[in-house]
């Protein structure tokens, strides 16, 4: 396999295991040094910045605590040499307010030996504040 | 050219101001797409070249960028991802900020078809307020 393809196996590989529930296998492909990332906003529990494979694992803990996610379909894969892009749907219910949220994402994963080092989360930063705000 | 190439001179055409340089590059109709709140003037969806012209004029009577660089740019079939960052300033309140983007283009035939802007809405929505 190529470097591409083996870097879109193992992204393709953590969609599977985000939608099986199995966060484990998600914090195994990332780099110790992992900047987990996502617009800022302070309405989001989960809208900042998080370091190490400790905080792949708060991120997706304050995510299930706050959202039931009811569509989270990744459409389309992207890989170029490092990068892996992926552009997908989600659509959510915000547990504190009731209120959805439904937008299309685009992820980016920044890849070395293998291995996620950087992750970026493009999302419809006001559809989500709004949701999370009563 | 590749539909990479065609892309990345849209972005060096955005670099030196030459809109037309940009439309030429755009199928007739064209949908352009930038999700929003409606405070963002720029925001939504515009058809066609004089939509996308309209859309050139509602940044220039809004924002000034300091900064705006395109960082990744990834190919796939009729498909062409670009990524990079933006500094701006808000010109009706003078209020600046910064975003990471990304722009999803869908080529036909060497002309751009579709794209789907997606920005720090919250940040830009902000900066408007």
């Amino acid at each position: 396999m190529s470097t591409n393809e083996q870097n879109l196996a193992t992204i393709q590989n953590a969609f599977q295991n985000f939608a099986t529930g199995n966060i484990p296998g998600i914090i195994d492909c990332c780099t110790h040094d992992i900047i987990w990332d996502a617009y800022h906003h302070t309405a989001v529990p989960y809208g900042k910045a998080y370091n190490g494979k400790a905080g792949v694992g708060e991120f997706f803990t304050t995510l299930s605590n706050n959202v039931d996610y009811e569509i989270f379909e990744p459409r389309e894969f992207f890989a170029d040499n490092d990068c892996v892009l992926v552009r997908g749907y989600h659509e959510a219910t915000v547990k504190s307010t009731g209120k959805k949220f439904g937008h299309d994402f685009l992820m980016q994963f920044r890849m070395r030996d293998g291995m996620i080092y950087y992750y970026f989360a493009f999302t419809d930063s006001v559809d989500q504040a709004q949701a999370f705000q009563s | 050219m590749t539909n990479k190439e065609i892309i990345q001179q849209m972005y060096a055409d955005f670099g030196q101001g030459n809109i037309p340089g940009i439309l030429n590059a755009l199928s007739d109709d064209i949908t352009w797409d930038t999700p929003g709140p409606a405070i963002i003037n720029w925001a939504g969806v515009r058809n066609g070249k004089a939509g996308v012209m309209d859309f050139f004029e509602q940044i220039r009577s809004s924002t000034v960028y300091e900064k705006f660089e395109p960082l990744v740019f990834i190919e796939e079939g009729d498909k062409v991802v670009a990524h990079g960052i933006a500094n701006f300033t808000t010109t009706t309140t003078g209020k600046t900020g910064v975003s990471p983007w990304t722009m999803l283009w869908t080529l036909n035939n060497g002309k751009a078809l579709h794209v789907n802007n997606l920005w720090d809405t919250y940040a830009i929505a902000e900066t408007f307020m």
